[in-house]
């Protein structure tokens, strides 16, 4: 029962991280909370309803991706790139992004309507029997795919040269752009990163849950799993995300359900106030 | 029958600019982003219900309790975010995570009646609405033309150099914090017994963001535009009854154009009554 | 010699394994001007950070007039009696001149909010006196003209003079001047000189300058402190500096260099 409760919540929990890490990327470079963020994932769970019942998993999976990032791209282009040029304040990207999530959501709203859809059934009940337990073979699947992900994102970001030009960007963009590089072809890379990660996260989310306009709100499990790893931080996001999805799923096995919101804000206060940098966030320092 | 119509909207109108108040002096005046402040209000309003739903507390006492149950909701999420200095973004997503938390809990107690809500007696008549906002409006122009005001617009312009000039941060920014919040509760109370039903999902996201938009549509580090935009915000969409759909997609729309083409809004920066001195000074100058 | 009014011991400060402040001592004098020069890289800005609190020092002690401001908040180090200027101007750009100067005098200002909200007369009329106060040191300075203009919209020379005004105004005993100089030529420069040696006899301030002109450190400091990688190079009166041999290598003779 506990390995199962276990392996749930570190399913959930690699979903937040695919979601976090993606956020966290794009915190890390233009220093700004991208809010959009969860309405791309809600337009990555559509593609991948549109695509999935005949195309299979796979496929959805790789094409809501490739939307999703597509779209976090062109996102950035039309709402973002005329502030950040101008060197905006972050409160004006925060709102511009905060805009956008409310176009994106309620047009779907307006447009596909607020019905909640299912996606095919892929796995049923099927199950893995591992150590006395039983395991769902989704919850695996998730966790398999999500870490992977996160993965290979770190290495290309450590290992090529584009990665190591946005980890360049992370420390000084306008540094950045004075050694030649095209700040606008790496940002634009950052949020196709960002939105494929939503995307795929956003059909995770739909197989599990439902698929509905304003399912992007579980984004702010993605923001708090970002806060608690440290605002800005890859490991952190990916931490954060995993920890808050375990505790999540233990809470809402043993003590109740409905908590679970509850428990998640409260941990975060309470580890604003003893850890104010989160798990992994470098010590914030501003330049002067 | 017209009339009565008119002033119902009139009304509703004169209570959200309330709350608009409230979040332009913390995001117009004080440079802080706030997904929240609908929390502020759902709390001043179920207080002000509850006590006068189930215990028949007169109306005046309400009103105040809200007004103090809001300010000590604002230092339970504040103290610990705005503590960890230049990172305002924690605030904004903790406030975000405590809406979604109050939400749940409102839905899952049983004084609040949950999720269908509780049906009040109409309580706030003109005179109550009126006096009240008028009264919200005086005090706004004090606070902010005291010294309060003028600290409140250094941490905004630059928070490094308002440090050094010996302001501190963490309690200018607390200081504007718990004053938007109550003024979000007494808009709540007042708005529980004027449409005399309030429901949770009344004061979610949503309802944070239109008050948002006021703010920035009206003009940031504005008294008067943020107060003149949400009457019309209010108005604007009774009389497009049939528009209804695409209300909050032009809404996160406008909010992108504006930090785009006129982020400093419809007033920002300066009153109506500075305009109608400019206005004078001009023509005068003309006649001599 | 004058007592000294800030007393810096062994300060250090290392970032990601590097010292940029390598136990660094020296003594501002009360009532002078003590230069702190170096390479570009020096440490000298970090210095400013370190003394007005924005960073923690990783060792060492920072004292004003025997009082220890080490390790303390940025706001609470203003209040102890040192103010600064930026190399880069940071003024509050949508605020007028005026009001720029009014805030450090407001922020000290005594009445709570419930005055300010039922306009007291105390509040009325200690926003009064700071904008009197204000006004005051603007006139100091040669900038009073300027009180009702945007700050972003002044000339350039003119931000870095309101922005010694603002700092002026928090009632410092040490102000601390980051590169007032910078991007301004000759004759500015020279004006500059003399307002800073005005500011010194009228407010009875004490100050460190970083500052790369140097023919404005020579002709107004009567301290000099030189810095180099993060350490103390050499310090002594403006004459002897330009004698030392180290200095001349280190800084002065790369300019040189540079000249030719």
């Amino acid at each position: 029962m506990f390995l199962q409760t276990l392996v749930t919540g570190l399913s959930i929990g690699a979903i937040y991280s695919l979601m976090a890490v993606g956020y966290s990327l794009i915190f890390s470079v233009l220093s700004f909370s991208n809010f959009a963020h969860g309405a791309v994932i809600m337009l990555g769970a559509y593609i991948g309803l549109a695509l999935a019942s005949k195309l299979g998993l796979g496929f959805a999976l790789v094409m809501s991706g490739a939307g999703a990032g597509v779209i976090a791209m062109i996102n950035e282009r039309v709402a973002y790139a005329a502030l950040r040029r101008r060197g905006a304040p972050s409160l004006y990207l925060m709102i511009s992004a905060m805009g956008c999530s409310m176009f994106l959501e309620n047009m779907v709203y307006a447009t596909i309507g607020a019905r909640f859809y299912a996606f095919p059934e892929f796995f049923g009940s099927r199950t893995v029997r591992l150590w006395g337990s039983s395991l769902s073979l989704l919850d695996l699947c998730a966790f398999v795919i999500s870490v992977t992900a996160v993965f290979a994102l770190h290495l290309f970001i450590t290992r090529t040269r584009t990665g190591i030009a946005i980890r360049a960007g992370v420390n000084d963009m306008t540094m950045c752009s004075l050694m030649g590089v095209n700040t606008d072809r790496l940002i634009s890379v950052v949020f196709f990163i960002a939105g494929a990660f939503a995307g795929v996260a956003g059909v995770f989310l739909g197989v599990r849950y439902l698929v509905y306009p304003t399912m992007g709100w579980v984004t702010n499990k993605a923001y708090i799993a970002a806060v608690i790893g440290g605002l800005g931080s890859l490991p952190g996001a990916m931490m954060g995300g995993l920890i808050l999805g375990v505790l999540e799923t233990l809470v809402s096995t043993y003590i109740s359900s409905v908590m679970r919101d509850v428990f998640s804000f409260t941990a975060l206060t309470a580890l604003l106030i003893c850890l104010p940098d989160g798990l992994m966030g470098a010590e914030t320092e501003d330049k002067v | 029958m017209y009339y009565h119509y008119a002033l119902n909207i009139f009304l509703l109108a004169c209570v959200n600019m309330i709350a608009v108040l409230g979040v332009s002096i913390f995001t117009g005046f004080t440079g802080l982003f706030s997904l929240g402040h609908a929390a502020f209000v759902g709390i001043g309003a179920y207080t002000a219900g509850v006590l006068t739903y189930h215990w028949y507390v007169p109306f005046p006492l309400a009103i105040l309790a809200a007004m103090l149950a809001s300010g000590a909701a604002s230092l339970i999420i504040g103290v610990p975010t705005l503590r960890a200095k230049l990172r305002s973004d924690y605030f904004a997503i903790a406030i975000m995570g405590f809406g979604e938390a109050l939400r749940v809990c409102l839905e899952n107690l049983s004084i609040t009646n949950g999720a269908r809500g509780l049906s009040l007696d109409e309580l706030s008549g003109p005179a109550w609405v009126v006096g009240a906002l008028l009264a919200s409006l005086a005090f706004a122009r004090s606070l902010l033309k005291s010294r309060f005001g003028a600290m409140f617009v250094s941490v905004r312009e630059d928070p490094v150099a308002a440090e050094m000039i010996g302001i501190n941060l963490f309690r200018t920014r607390l200081l504007s914090l718990v004053v938007s919040a109550v003024l979000c509760g007494v808009s709540g109370a007042l708005l529980a017994h004027r449409l005399a039903f309030i429901q949770p999902v009344m004061f979610t996201m949503t309802q944070s963001t239109q008050l948002l938009a006021s703010v920035i549509a009206g003009g940031m580090g504005s008294v008067s535009g943020p107060v003149i935009v949400s009457l019309i915000f209010t108005a604007l969409p009774e009389m497009l009854r049939n528009l209804e759909m695409y209300r909050l997609p032009a809404y996160g729309l406008l909010l992108v154009m504006i930090m785009i083409f006129r982020p400093q809004g419809l007033m920002g920066y300066r009153e109506i009554s500075d305009i109608l001195r400019g206005a004078r000074g001009f023509l005068s100058e003309k006649r001599r | 010699m004058t007592a000294a009014l800030l007393e810096v011991r062994g300060l250090t400060r290392v970032f990601g394994g590097i010292k940029a402040v390598d136990s660094l001592s020296f003594d501002a004098h009360e009532g002078g001007v003590t230069g702190l020069i170096g390479p570009n890289g020096a440490g000298k800005t970090t210095v400013f950070n370190l003394i007005t609190g924005v960073y923690r020092p990783t060792a060492g002690t920072i004292r004003l007039a025997g009082e220890s401001l080490t390790g303390r908040r940025p706001d609470d180090v203003a209040r102890a009696g040192v103010a600064r200027t930026f190399q880069n101007i940071r003024l509050f750009a949508r605020m007028t001149c005026l009001e720029n100067v009014t805030a450090p005098i407001l922020a000290r200002a005594s009445y709570g909010p419930f005055a300010a909200i039922f306009r007291a007369p105390a509040a009325s009329s200690a926003e009064r006196a700071a904008r009197e106060k204000a006004f005051a040191i603007m006139r100091e300075l040669g900038i009073e003209e300027t009180m009702s203009s945007q700050a972003s919209n002044l000339p350039y020379g003119t931000q870095r003079k309101l922005e010694i005004a603002r700092a002026l105004a928090c009632s410092p005993k040490l102000v601390l001047l980051d590169e007032p100089a910078a991007g301004m030529n000759d004759a500015e420069t020279r004006e500059l000189g003399g307002t800073i040696r005005r500011v010194l006899a009228d407010f009875g301030v004490t100050i460190l300058l970083i500052e790369h002109h140097i023919n404005l450190v020579l002709d107004i400091c009567d301290h000099v402190v030189v810095m180099e990688r993060g350490a103390l190079l050499a310090r002594g009166a403006p004459g002897d500096i330009r004698e030392n041999g180290a200095v001349v290598d280190a800084y002065l003779g790369r300019r040189r260099e540079r000249a030719l």
